[in-house]
């Protein structure tokens, strides 16, 4: 049987002035993604209602994976005000992806449900622990 | 002379069907049903009235708060527990808080004010010189609400310094980290987001974290 798990990532900050989305519907609709980061405490995977990037690292993992329900698009990064503040001396930030999720939870790998969280099958789960996941939640679902 | 007795009914023993018959049907299940339906209307009333006596219970203490009625130390951990119950807050130190402060969480409204410096940061430094190296600022309310809800909120109350908090420069990463999964959260629930909504996490927000801030919040203004 496969086990499938709630996963809540770090969010590192929020969608930028440059997104284009509309956001008087629930959830909403992104069309063009600029994540602007607060801060970065190092996760590979992160997320912004209603998105989830993920790093290059570990994108290129998911390229070659078999794993269902998502695809990979780009994602303009930026850095707010406060960025800079936690970090006068600089703190450099890889490539991200926006990771658009499409699957059907608790079928696919990748799924979003009912109530708009990140749902992921063990055989993801375990990828995605390859990379950093450490400040994410993560929670059995059980039936 | 010998009294004939009126013969009594003959019952035939070799036609068993002329006995009286005991009914077959296990009438168990509609017991057990009609069992059950008791003990869910009685859950359901020891529910309704658990709660009823939970907010009583918060409410008779509140009042007492509200009335600078001193509280004893049993109550304050009671109405702390029935606090966390209610708002989904848990305060610290619950025993050693004093009346005023105890006030201060019930009554405690997060506001923003009216600015017309875009430097937030000098605003706040300005009225918190002595946090300067000390601390980072961030917006109560996200400065990202202008962009995404546009009509909710003027740039003019986003970098007031009613919507302003310092945050530790120490362990800053891992306190923001808490917070901005907190309005994730809030964003994940909120349908449709309205100012009030926005503020009243705002409160709820303070009041949780309000230890991890400075100057601390909620305060006594």
């Amino acid at each position: 049987m496969n086990n499938f798990y709630q996963i809540e990532p770090e969010v590192a900050g929020g969608v930028g002035d440059k997104t284009i989305g509309n956001f008087q519907v629930h959830p909403p609709i992104i069309e063009y993604l600029n994540y602007e980061f607060d801060d970065w405490v190092g996760d590979d995977i992160l997320e912004t209602f209603p998105v989830y990037i993920v790093s290059d690292k570990l994108a290129n993992i998911l390229k070659i994976s078999n794993l269902s329900g998502f695809e990979l698009a780009f994602c303009e990064v930026s850095k707010a005000e406060i960025f800079h503040d936690l970090h006068p001396e600089g703190l450099e930030l890889p490539p991200f992806f926006w990771l658009k999720i499409h699957g059907k939870a608790q079928k696919d790998d990748f799924g979003i449900s009912e109530d708009f969280c990140l749902v992921v099958s063990q055989k993801a789960l375990e990828i995605l622990q390859t990379c950093n996941l450490h400040y994410a939640d993560i929670e059995e679902i059980t039936i | 002379m010998e009294v004939l007795e009126k013969p009594k009914k003959i019952i035939s023993v070799e036609n068993p069907k002329h006995l009286p018959q005991k009914s077959t049907k296990n009438y168990g299940f509609y017991w057990l049903l009609v069992g059950l339906i008791f003990l869910m209307l009685g859950g359901v009333f020891l529910a309704i009235f658990s709660e009823n006596t939970t907010e009583n219970r918060y409410h008779f203490l509140e009042n007492k708060i509200l009335q600078n009625q001193e509280l004893s130390e049993s109550e304050k951990i009671e109405f702390c527990d029935l606090f966390f119950k209610i708002k989904g807050i848990s305060l610290a130190n619950c025993e050693k808080l004093g009346i005023n402060e105890l006030k201060t969480y019930i009554t405690y409204k997060a506001t923003v004010g009216q600015t017309t410096r875009k430097d937030y940061k000098a605003t706040f430094f300005e009225k918190y010189p002595d946090l300067k190296g000390k601390v980072v600022v961030h917006h109560a309310i996200e400065q990202r609400v202008l962009h995404k809800y546009p009509t909710l909120f003027t740039e003019s109350e986003i970098h007031s310094l009613k919507n302003l908090r310092g945050i530790y420069a120490t362990n800053h990463n891992l306190h923001l980290s808490i917070l901005r999964k907190e309005w994730n959260r809030f964003y994940i629930k909120n349908l449709s987001p309205t100012r009030e909504d926005f503020l009243e996490f705002a409160t709820y927000i303070d009041i949780k974290y309000g230890q991890q801030f400075l100057p601390k919040t909620p305060k006594n203004e």
